[in-house]
């Protein structure tokens, strides 16, 4: 279990530590024991073991060797100077570079070189302090990452995302903010509870994001939301290490982190980017439009579309009715102009007829036998009932009959003559 | 999670056909009234099935529980 760390900030101003005293430092036992060198060295590195102190003040004197990070400290205005010392691994997992001039808040323990008698204040971690500061180490990472192509990267966000993964703090509003503005669709959330702000938030929010990766691989995206705050607030979230990790992340981030003027870097690395939680929660109600939203949409749009189609089918029938009736009329028109034509054409056709039945029957009249019998002349028939035209046919004593107007007679041939 | 995969993906089918559906009747200059009916019952029952998986399910959430090598570093 580790030891409970104590910590305050201090000025490097030569005054020594205001709120610590070492311990013991006042026992007359102590002030009367005699110390080796050596032995003292240990006894007042032993006085700072298991404290860790924030100080703040100007970078200078930056060096960076293969055994760590050396650099020294002072204030502003004064004379005090606090040489520091970082291992290679605790500057590697600073998140931004050091350089001169940076105004920094640097937590550590002091400890004295023993073999040089040198004491130094061996930094296990640092934020940045001081807009300046803050704005320059902003400006050179999003230029750095800018340039390696980390901001063009974006991946989509997918559509119907159920399985959410949260990295932020479970105190205060943004969870709540983030949740009450999620639709019940259903979604799981899991939190990754971390601190937002400080000097351990960047390796939490990092441990966050391989958590899930590792873990969660079936999250469909990671959320990463904060509230707004000032460019020191966010210092975590403009952090290189926590900007790389959003970038190796396999499942998609969205960013929801607030802020002013700059765009936290994080945000700028994410697949997606939104200025608030809410927004962030915003985007995954959106990635079920298509189902919110659509379906209602695709609901009208059949019942139109059918509707439509029924509409057009009234209106087919209704020409086809009309074009129906209209060759009807036409029809009508036709058979009552070949009716008259017909009637005309039979009457035209009685009256000929009429005409030659009449001239047939004056022709008739006029060589009716009856007629001519009736003036006077008659109709010869021999024995076989025959009519005699020819003299030359006759034989003498032959019987005949001669037929008259009225009656015949029958009479034998007593004599010809041709 | 093979039940969510599952869900979503019949989600994206249902509403893939739905859409497919109002895409057939704008694409056709004569709708054949019978074939017609039939793709509108079809969508009625999809837009069904899908307005009853997003009647207001709440939302699970959980805090992760972090083992001690999680909380180490």
């Amino acid at each position: 279990m580790k030891q409970k760390k104590q910590s305050g900030l201090f000025d490097i101003s030569g005054e020594g530590p205001k709120k610590e005293i070492p311990a013991g430092a006042s026992q007359p036992a102590d002030e009367e024991k005699l110390f080796r060198v050596g032995e003292f060295l240990d006894f007042l590195n032993g006085l700072w073991k298991g404290k860790e102190y924030a100080v703040q003040g100007e970078i200078s004197e930056f060096k960076m060797h293969p055994s760590g990070a050396y650099f020294a400290l002072k204030d502003a205005e004064g004379e005090g100077v606090l040489y520091c010392y970082m291992n290679p691994y605790a500057y590697r997992t600073l998140g931004f570079a050091l350089e001169d001039g940076f105004v920094v808040r640097a937590y550590g323990v002091p400890n004295i070189y023993k073999p040089k008698g040198r004491m130094s204040f061996v930094v296990r971690t640092m934020t940045l302090a001081g807009e300046g500061s803050l704005k320059k180490a902003y400006e050179a990472l999003k230029k750095k990452l800018e340039n390696e192509g980390l901001f063009a990267r974006k991946r989509p966000i997918p559509e119907f995302i159920t399985r959410i993964g949260i990295i932020t703090s479970k105190t205060g509003a943004v969870i709540d903010d983030f949740r009450k503005n999620l639709k019940p669709l259903g979604l799981h959330l899991s939190l990754f509870d971390t601190r937002v702000e400080g000097p351990s938030a960047p390796a939490n929010i990092i441990r966050g994001l391989r958590w899930f990766n590792e873990h969660h691989l079936e999250c469909d995206v990671i959320v990463v939301i904060r509230g707004g705050g000032s460019l020191e607030d966010l210092q975590p979230f403009n952090n290189e290490l926590v900007a790389r990790a959003v970038f190796s992340s396999e499942i998609p981030v969205i960013a929801g982190i607030g802020h002013d003027r700059d765009v936290p870097i994080v945000s700028l690395v994410a697949d997606a980017q939104t200025s608030t939680p809410s927004f962030a929660a915003a985007a995954i109600n959106e990635s079920w439009d298509r189902v919110v939203l659509g379906v209602p949409r695709l609901e009208r749009e059949l019942a139109l579309a059918f509707e439509g189609a029924l509409a057009k089918l009234r209106l087919r029938l209704s020409r086809y009715g009309e074009r129906f009736l209209t060759r009807l009329a036409r029809l009508t028109v036709r058979y009552r102009t070949l009716e008259v034509s017909l009637v005309r054409m039979f009457a035209l056709r009685l009256s000929a007829i009429n005409s030659q039945l009449m001239h047939a029957a004056q022709y008739l009249s006029a060589v009716d036998p009856e007629r001519n019998l009736k003036l006077g002349y008659g109709i010869v028939f021999d024995a076989h009932g025959r009519v005699m035209k020819d003299a030359r046919n006759a034989k003498e004593g032959e019987m005949i009959a001669a037929r008259l107007y009225r009656g015949s007679l029958m009479a034998r041939i007593e004599k010809k003559t041709e | 999670m093979e039940k969510q995969k599952k869900d979503k993906k019949e989600i994206g089918t249902k509403l893939g056909k739905l859409e497919a559906i109002v895409a057939w009747f704008e694409a056709q200059e004569e709708v054949d009234v019978e074939e017609g009916l039939k793709r509108v019952r079809e969508g009625a029952a999809l837009v069904k099935d899908l307005k009853e998986r997003m009647k207001g399910i709440e939302n699970e959430f959980e805090e992760i529980k972090k083992d001690l090598s999680d909380n180490a570093a």
